[in-house]
């Protein structure tokens, strides 16, 4: 029972037991009550929790194009089409007014940087966090803090491993040598995996409500309706706007989103969300906000999505390490 | 000399606010676009999905001044030719208007005065810029909230004259007689008379707003049914080679438009 | 009129122009865009490219006097030529003031923010009697804010603050950036 064997140990314990707080926190923060909403979520509540405040103005985008309020040209310029009415929705009216204020037009870009730090937006995201579906940005700081901690013991962990492989322990070092290398293969794929759980803030409701609108939405499936809320707003709101059905119109609503950064629309409190629930291959981690897997997405229906509908890899359910 | 003008039919002023909505409409038959507002070195994309479904694009200049006292600046001239030869445009249209003087820009097409003296300048002008142009040119009657007090003839009669002497296509703006009907007292029956519709090489159909008993020609607007009628007067006159609604401001639905385009094709047939 | 024959619509994407902008109207026989010659018919009609005898040459020149006049009159604020429907001039100078305001509105829609209510009011003053700048309607709009801010209507643009705050330069990225800050400086004043 040598020194480093102790040390081993220790710092395996100390990975093991912050990876499990991490969870717990993970698991607290995002356990609060749904609130009552009144009836199904809305297209943008949906696009909210599926891609944040992007998605949000996508979906307005794509759904006022559709239904004529709004016009886009080539080159992504958005303007008002003379004598539509105003519309209801608030982040609707925050494009329409917007729109207006600019004299009728305005380059995608500037729309949805203005649309993203509007108060329209923020209402979206009180009323999620009001429902119950959003965990504020701040109640997610602890478990932060939790994960530079995993972090630092998991490169501990590394760093005495190869420490004690380069010192040539022989067999009698081995148990050391094994205990940590598994402290620091399960600590990284811990960090990694509760890392990507903290670029979003849904609650563990709102990650409810976002599968079960997987379930009921296949990728692809173009409901026949003509209620264009349910058959344009819900698809581009959980897929992006691949869902459009009208690729020129994708192209010319996607066309800033190359050259803009990702920052273009940083008003909403979540961070990266680059997670898309039901995606399949094509979403999963492409970066920005998802609606730029849309395109990619719109070929991929095939891509696993037919699975659990939060397959991809570890989106809700605390993920797989010792989950009890 | 009566030149056999091309074959247009009903067209659209092109604009990039509606690119898509004019390449969508059903039965665009030509464009026109505002020369000033392109590169003929780059063309909007729009534009070369017109041209390579063999749509005709007029580059339609606002800022030449062939009415002005000054001679036509080579510069534009060069830009409306390099224009005409991207677009591989049939002909090339512009005003009898002056847009500056003294070294100031009205920013607006204003009248030239009526005298014969005034005749002889523009008609100089008109011929340099045929002459710089690689296809022919067509100009417009402008629309005036006031007239000239030194004016010795109409417009119709002006431009009769420079159409004689220099070969110049006509432009009629049919929204632009109505406007100096209402505004000027001017008889849009009796410019019809007047102009030479033989050289007719195109018209203009437009909509607008009446503002303190005032017409404003403003082209964001309905085609009100009395330019339509004007235009109805025209056709009965002649079969004009084409027919251009424009439109440049508050565009209205896809199906509007549309039905604007209808309401003038109606016009047309009512002749 | 023939009001939106000029694409008073769009220059949203930059590309639209009103007919001066982009082609300098500086012939070397057109005057500077002076407006003393508003009261006085032909004191400044250009001297044009042909002799003065020429009947030609002096056609140009009695039309360059008279055009002269009319525009000093509808965008510099000079006196109505006699013989004109002087209600008539009026209107046509507010509406070419209003067409110059919705182009200004579309470059900043900041100023409009800004100014609420009182923009089509403020740039009514400002337009009125200054025709329209050499640099079209992008510096038209340049003007109109410099003067606002000048008016103090408008807070000073922030990328101007710190500048005076900040540090002493040491290096390539930072010396670029003082050059990018000095010579919008430059620009703006």
């Amino acid at each position: 029972m040598s020194l480093l064997f102790v040390v081993a140990v220790a710092i395996a314990l100390v990975v093991i037991l912050t990876a499990s707080a991490l969870r717990r926190e993970q698991r607290r923060v995002r356990s609060v009550m749904a609130g009552n909403s009144a009836g199904p979520p809305t297209p943008y509540e949906l696009a909210y929790l599926s891609g944040g405040p992007r998605r949000v103005i996508n979906t307005a985008l794509g759904l006022l194009a559709k239904a004529g309020p709004i016009r886009i040209s080539r080159g992504g310029l958005v303007s008002l089409v003379a004598g539509a009415p105003p519309s209801p929705d608030p982040v609707e009216h925050a494009v329409m007014e917007t729109l207006h204020q600019r004299g009728g037009s305005a380059p995608v870009g500037d729309l949805r940087r203005a649309v993203a730090e509007g108060k329209a937006m923020e209402g979206l995201r009180y009323r999620l966090l009001g429902l119950g579906l959003l965990v504020p940005d701040s109640a997610l700081d602890h478990a932060r803090t939790l994960l530079n901690r995993l972090l630092i013991a998991s490169v501990a962990a590394a760093v005495f491993t190869v420490g004690c492989l380069i010192a040539g322990p022989g067999l009698r070092g081995l148990p050391t040598v094994l205990i940590g290398l598994l402290a620091t293969i399960g600590g990284l794929s811990s960090y990694s995996r509760q890392r990507r759980m903290l670029r979003d803030t849904l609650s563990r409701s709102g990650r409810d409500v976002l599968a079960a609108a997987y379930r009921s939405h296949a990728r692809g499936a173009r409901p026949a309706t003509a209620d264009l809320a349910f058959a344009v707003g819900i698809p581009v709101a959980l897929y992006g706007l691949g869902e459009l059905g009208e690729p020129g119109l994708q192209e010319e609503l996607q066309r800033p989103d190359s050259s803009g950064s990702s920052g273009a629309c940083g008003g909403g409190s979540p961070g990266a969300w680059d997670v898309n629930y039901g995606g399949g291959g094509g979403d999963m981690g492409s970066g920005g906000w998802g609606d730029s897997g849309g395109s990619s997405g719109s070929s991929g229906d095939s891509g696993g999505s037919s699975g659990s509908s939060c397959g991809g890899g570890g989106g809700c359910g605390g993920g797989g390490c010792g989950g009890g | 000399m009566a030149a056999e003008h091309a074959a247009l039919g009903v067209g659209i002023g092109w604009r990039p606010e509606i690119d898509l909505t004019v390449e969508r409409l059903p039965g665009i038959d030509f464009v026109e676009v505002v020369a000033e507002n392109i590169d003929p070195a780059r063309l909007p994309e729009s534009l070369r999905v017109l041209r390579a479904r063999g749509v005709p694009v007029i580059p339609h200049g606002v800022g030449l001044g062939v009415g002005g006292a000054e001679p036509p600046d080579p510069r534009r001239l060069a830009h409306l030719a390099d224009c005409a030869r991207a677009l591989e445009a049939p002909l090339v249209s512009e005003h009898l208007a002056f847009v500056r003087a003294g070294g100031m820009e009205a920013g607006h097409l204003l009248p030239v005065p009526r005298t014969r003296q005034a005749l002889s300048v523009v008609a100089d002008n008109v011929r340099r810029a045929q002459d710089a142009l690689p296809v022919p040119l067509a100009l417009e009657n402008v629309a005036a909230l006031f007239g000239w007090p030194e004016d010795e003839m109409t417009e119709a009669a002006f431009l009769g004259e420079l159409v004689e002497t220099t070969g110049v296509g006509l432009l009629v703006d049919v929204a632009n007689l109505y406007t100096n009907q209402v505004n000027l007292g001017l008889s849009a029956t009796a410019a019809l008379d007047g102009l030479p519709l033989a050289e007719l090489a195109y018209v203009h159909v437009a909509g607008g707003h009446s503002r303190d008993g005032l017409w404003h020609d403003t082209h964001t607007a309905h085609v009100p049914d009395e330019v339509l009628g004007i235009l109805a007067e025209l056709c009965a006159r002649v079969d004009p080679p084409g027919v251009l609604l424009e439109w440049d401001d508050d565009y209205p639905s896809d199906g509007a438009l549309e039905g604007e385009l209808s309401r003038i094709r109606g016009a047309m047939a009512r002749a | 009129m023939p009001e939106d024959a000029f694409p008073s619509a769009a220059p949203v994407s930059g590309d639209v122009r009103s007919p001066g902008d982009g082609f300098p109207s500086r012939d070397p026989s057109t005057p500077g865009a002076d407006t003393a010659g508003a009261d006085t018919p032909g004191a400044d009609t250009p001297g044009a490219d042909t002799a003065g005898a020429d009947t030609a040459g002096a056609a140009r020149e009695a039309l360059a006097g008279a055009q002269t006049v009319l525009v000093a009159a509808l965008v510099a604020g000079g006196r109505a030529p006699s013989g004109f429907d002087r209600e008539r001039l009026r209107v046509q100078e507010a509406s070419l003031i209003a067409k110059r305001r919705r182009t200004v509105a579309r470059l900043r829609p900041d100023l409009v923010t800004a100014l609420g209510d009182a923009f089509a009011a403020e740039f009514h003053a400002y337009a009125r009697g200054r025709p329209k700048p050499p640099g079209g309607s992008h510096a038209d709009a340049h003007d109109f804010a410099a003067r606002l801010r000048a008016a103090g209507r408008l807070p000073e643009p922030v990328v101007r603050e710190p500048v005076a705050r900040e540090p002493v330069v040491r290096g390539p990225a930072a010396g670029s950036r003082l050059w990018s800050i000095l010579t919008r400086r430059g620009g703006g004043s």
